[in-house]
Order: C-alpha cells, then structure tokens, then sequence
C-alpha cells in the first residue's frame, strides 16, 4: 500500500466572531496517498474551502485559527512550521488552484510576470531559463500561443484559458500536492471537460496528488479515486467513488445523489432533501444531519455518532451501521 | 392542434460598440441574430448554451425589457413588437403586459432590494397594477409565501435573513404575485447547491401544475433541461442551432455542437464510459463572428461549405430543427 502523503488528524478549525467561538471545521480526518485523487464534495457552507485553507495555513486573519489537530504532510507537521518554512512550501509543494481565476490573477502584471514570480521564490533559476520554463509551463497546459500569452494579461484571455494560466502556475515547480478548489465551477461545460481532461492527464504524467474539492458529483464521478462527503465540519461518508456511486450508506450522500438530475426521467419526482444546511452558531443537538434526515431515529437526536469503518475502506457517520453486521 | 403563447419572429437584438474620440459606433455585439421559435400554451421550453451565447438577452428582449433590433414578438395573440413595422406597444398597454409575463434571475441576491422587507416586495407589483389595497398586501404575500414553501411569518423579514434558496423562492413567489401567464427563468437555480436546485425545481414544477403557467427556461445545464423541459432549443453565438422536443434532442442529438454539449456533461457514474469530443478553443466574439457556418471553427465535422455558406434552418423530422450543411 502507498504511503499517505498528507495525513490531517482530528483537525478544528474555528473563528473568532461577535457571537464567541464557531467551530468550522470540527474533528476531520482525512488521509491522502502518493499519486491519488481525492474528492472533497458537500453543499456550501460544510468547510471544504477552510479544510484546503487550513492546509495552506491561509486562514483569513486574525479571525480563523486552527485550535487543534496535525496536518502531516509528507512525515513534517504543517501546524508547527514557522511562516518563512511554510512559504518554503506553499507553491513549491504544495499549490492550490482557485475557483475563480480572475480574481486569483493579479491584472496589472503580465501573465509571464506572475509564473516566473513563482519560480523566483522557489527555484534559482537564470532570466532566460526562466522565460523558457515559463513558455514550456504553459505549452504544457495546452495554451496555443504561448509566447504571445506570456507577455499578455489577464483580462486578455478568456476564463477557460486562465483556469489553464492558474493551472501552469500551480505545477510549475512540480507540486506533490495540488489543492484544486472547485477548479471548474465558474467555466462553461465544454471548457470544464477540457479543464478536467487536462488535470487527469498532467496529474499522471507528475504524479502529482489531488484533493479536488467541488459540489458537483459529476466532476468526481469523472476525476476522483476516493471521495470524503462533508456536512456542516464533518466527514459524514469517505469511501472510493465507485462505492459512493453504487452504495452510499449516508442519507445526506444518498440525498445528494437522488437530488443530481442527470439521470432521473422526465416525469419522475425529484427526491429531494428537505430544509437547508443550518448555520453554525444554530448546529443541532446530536447528529448535524437529523433534522433533515428521512431515516432518523431517536438515538441520532441526542448522540453524535462516530466515523466507523463499516466495511473495509468504507466508512460512515451515522448509527443506522454501528450496531448491525455490514 | 395546440396553441402558441408566444412567437419570436427573426429575433434581433445588437449592442452597439462605441470607439473612438467621438464615441461613434464602430460595430456591433450580434448578441441575439435572427431568432425565430414558438412556445406551446402550457410547456416548458428551455434554451441552452454556453455563456455569451445570447440565452439571456433573448429572454429580456422578448419581454421587452431590451429594445430590439429586429424582429417581432407575438404573445397570446397580441404583437407586443414588430420593429419592422414599427410596432410597439404605448405605456399603458406595456403595464398590462407586464402583468402577463415575468422573469426570475439567476442571482436571488442582487435581485431583491436589501431595504425593502418581504410583503413590500412581493406586494409592490399588487400595489402598482392597483390588484390589492395596501391593507391586503400582507395577507395576499402570505398566502404567495405558503404557496413558495416558505412560511408565512416571514414576511417582516429582510432578504438578507435569508439563504439563497429561500431568496428564489421570495423572487418566485414575486414573480406569481400578478398571476402571469408566462414566466421566463433566467438560470434561476444556477447559483444554488445541488440539494437546493432539486427543491426549487420542485417548486416550480408544482406552481407549473397548479397555475397553468408556461416557462421558458434558460439554463446551461443539459441535465437540469433534460429533466425539466418539453422542447428544447440550443444557442451558439446569438444564432439556433438546433431546436427539438426535449426527448428528441437527447436521444439523437443531430448538430455536430448539440453533440459536443452533450458529450461534455460530466458522468452520471464513475463506471460509465463515455465518447469524448472534446471542443478545442473557446466560443468566438460575438462582436466578430466567423464567416459561413457560425461553429465551423470549432466543429469536428467542418466542411468546405462551411466556411462561406450560413447553412439554413431545416426540419428533418416533425417537430426536429437543425441548422447545419450535414442535412
């Protein structure tokens, strides 16, 4: 079996706010092989953007901190590291795509001028070197032109080609890790295949590692060998995708599979799941899920059940599996 | 023989691109070019495309919300414009229109003044077309506020007290306060997560039945038209391509772009093997759009022909629309 490369341990992330401590992210484990990619999916608001967040140790300041837990990372722990030996590793280790890559580039500097910034903090490397690595960085990413595009802007260049642009930077020191934050949420299907088809490819050519995270069940479907379903801080189901697809054991996963349409007739009722994912600082007592839950028993309204291995690489939160043979 | 709502006829609507130290018009953003369709009493007639491809704008300018170009537009039996004619409605008959028709945006957020609380706001159009008396409008937006799922105590609330989902069902519930007859859906469950998409296309599925509505609804998610839509009609660039029933277009998708789209929807499951044309490049300006064949630059299966010839629209089967020199 291959070594993990990232391991995070009981991990808890909170933030400061008016209203006292809110707990973001409460407890996650999660564990991450050489070469995988694994999928983070859940609805907005669960803390899969605060999980890659406190990864990067990029958490907004001075609001958020992590109160507790380890993130290993590749046997070093990322919590205890001091800020110049973090910066050692952010892009040059581990990088991290954005969801959308207007914001993410920086419009009054050259396409160029924003890849080379990355290859001179983390590799000594000569002017025309540069220039070179910079041009094959985003021939590699499937960019036709590319020494015009080095010199061009970010506004010159459509969404699809930027996600390409973020996507050069983000491998150009060769990552282990790559952090891909709902990486084709903001493009157009045809563009998103494309995005996608590029990701699979260049991530089996380096090796690299994914955690992708995205709320579409269809870009895992497509991408992921492991998927971790989150709700409201919590790893509710982590399993391999194609378990999740065939057999998930969760109400929430299920939930979220009846709610896709893709594959549901014309005709036929929309299962969907009822109310909506309840704010932090209203979580409810016992299991975060029961108040929308169909399958809730009274056990689930007092006691938080536990992430449990229910079959050999399979496991899930809820007490409908603790006491019964599966 | 089913009767038409709603007919688009040789749709136009241009932007014009100003430049220059006089600001002239150096040409034109073709965003809608040359749209014809007919919309059934009682369907749901969806519109696809990429971004940029003129879904949107066609929406607001047949509820004449954008000055056309071109064209004219006949709903229920009555020309709301004809440009080549020079036909348009006054004032007055325009507020009576509006009563008819409406729209839901995509975005609940930005659509729902922040300062005005829910009655107000769903009771604002009541107001104005002198349906209700101010006394009125509370009960009356409570009773669209149940109708919406939502519950009826809300009414004092601000939109900001609410979660996105619950915005489009206050935009919903806006939207059938005049009881229109014809709603246009400009992506509203686009900005939504996936569990809350499938209860608002719920929703709207239910009001459909229960108020007789007609919707046109633009997406450009072919899963969500699949499931949702009667007849379907795909965009590229301003232009139709293809334009079929809902079950036509998916079981035997003729236009080499219909296919693409169709071939770019993510898996349904990770053990399902699909046939990838993947498109190369991106969509071209609408300012500056390819001569001939508007897709030829893209498309797998480009002929000579494609190049210089605007291929016409034809009907290969009843009821099945495809704009392309293959048939």
């Amino acid at each position: 079996m291959p070594e993990a490369l990232l391991e995070i341990q009981d991990l808890v992330t909170s933030f400061k706010t008016t209203s006292g401590l809110q707990r973001v992210l409460d407890g996650i484990n999660l564990s991450l092989r050489r070469g995988e990619i694994l999928g983070l999916v859940g609805e907005s608001g669960c803390g899969k953007s605060i999980t890659s967040l406190s990864i990067m140790r990029l958490l907004p300041q001075p609001y958020g901190f992590i109160e507790n837990g380890k993130i290993l990372f590749n046997d070093k722990e990322l919590t205890d590291l001091s800020i110049p030996e973090m910066e050692s590793i952010r892009g040059n280790e581990i990088s991290m795509i954005f969801q959308e890559p207007m914001t993410a580039l920086n419009p009054v500097f050259t396409i160029g001028n924003q890849i080379e910034e990355v290859l001179d903090i983390h590799q000594d490397l000569k002017k025309r070197d540069k220039k070179e690595k910079c041009i094959e960085m985003l021939k590699l990413v499937g960019l036709p032109r590319a020494k015009d595009v080095y010199n061009e802007y970010p506004h010159q260049l459509s969404g699809g080609m930027r996600q390409r642009v973020m996507i050069a930077m983000a491998l150009s020191c060769e990552p282990r890790l790559l952090i891909a934050d709902e990486p084709t949420t903001a493009l157009d299907v045809t563009v998103q295949i494309q995005i996608l088809e590029l990701m699979k490819s260049l991530q089996k050519d380096m090796n690299t590692s994914i955690l992708l995270i995205t709320h579409d069940l269809g870009v895992i479907a497509e991408m992921c060998d492991r998927v971790a379903v989150m709700y409201l801080g919590k790893i509710v189901e982590e399993t391999t995708t194609v378990n999740i697809f065939d057999n998930p054991l969760h109400p929430y996963s299920q939930g979220l599979l009846n709610s896709r349409l893709g594959n549901i007739q014309k005709g036929e009722k929309l299962i969907c799941i009822p109310g909506m994912v309840p704010t932090l600082s209203d979580k409810p007592q016992g299991c975060f899920f029961s108040p929308r839950c169909s399958k809730c028993i009274d056990r689930c309204k007092t006691d938080m059940p536990e992430l449990n291995e229910v079959k050999p690489g399979h496991k899930v939160r809820c007490w409908l599996y603790v006491d019964e043979d599966y | 023989m089913t009767e038409y709502i709603l007919e688009a006829n040789n749709l136009k609507k241009y932007f014009p691109i100003f430049g220059g130290v006089f600001s002239r018009v150096e040409g034109y953003v073709k965003a809608v070019d040359d749209v014809t369709f007919k919309i059934r009493k009682g369907e749901t007639f969806g519109l696809v495309g990429e971004s940029g491809c003129g879904k949107s704008t066609t929406g607001r300018t047949i509820l004449n919300l954008l000055k056309p170009t071109g064209g004219s537009v006949t709903f229920n039996g009555k020309v709301i414009f004809d440009v080549e004619n020079k036909h348009t409605l006054n004032k007055k008959e325009t507020r009576a229109l509006r009563r008819n028709m409406q729209i839901i945006f995509q975005d609940p957020g930005s659509c729902l003044d922040p300062r005005m609380n829910v009655a107000s706001l769903i009771g604002e159009g009541l107001l104005e077309h002198g349906l209700a008396k101010k006394r009125e409008i509370m009960d009356k937006a409570v009773e669209l506020l149940e109708l919406c799922g939502l519950r009826g105590e809300c009414v004092h609330r601000y939109p900001h007290e609410f979660s996105g989902g619950q915005r489009q069902r206050i935009a919903i519930a806006r939207a059938l306060a005049l009881a229109p007859k014809f709603i246009v859906g400009d992506e509203p469950i686009a900005a939504l997560d996936v569990s809350i998409q499938a209860q608002v296309l719920t929703l709207m599925q239910e009001l459909k039945e229960k108020l007789g509505l007609t919707y046109m609804f633009i997406s450009h998610d072919l899963g969500v038209v699949k499931y949702f839509c009667d007849s379907t009609c795909v965009m590229y660039l301003g232009s139709i391509v293809e334009q079929a029933s809902s079950e036509r277009l998916f079981s035997n998708p003729l236009h080499p772009y219909t296919k693409c789209l169709l071939a770019a929807i993510p898996k349904s499951n990770p053990r399902e093997t699909k046939e990838r044309i993947i498109l190369s490049g991106d969509v071209p300006s609408p300012a500056d759009p390819p001569k001939g064949c508007k897709f030829h630059t893209r498309c797998p299966q480009a002929k000579d022909i494609c190049k210089d010839t605007v291929p016409l629209m034809k009907e290969i089967a009843t009821d099945h629309h495809v704009c392309c020199h293959l048939y």
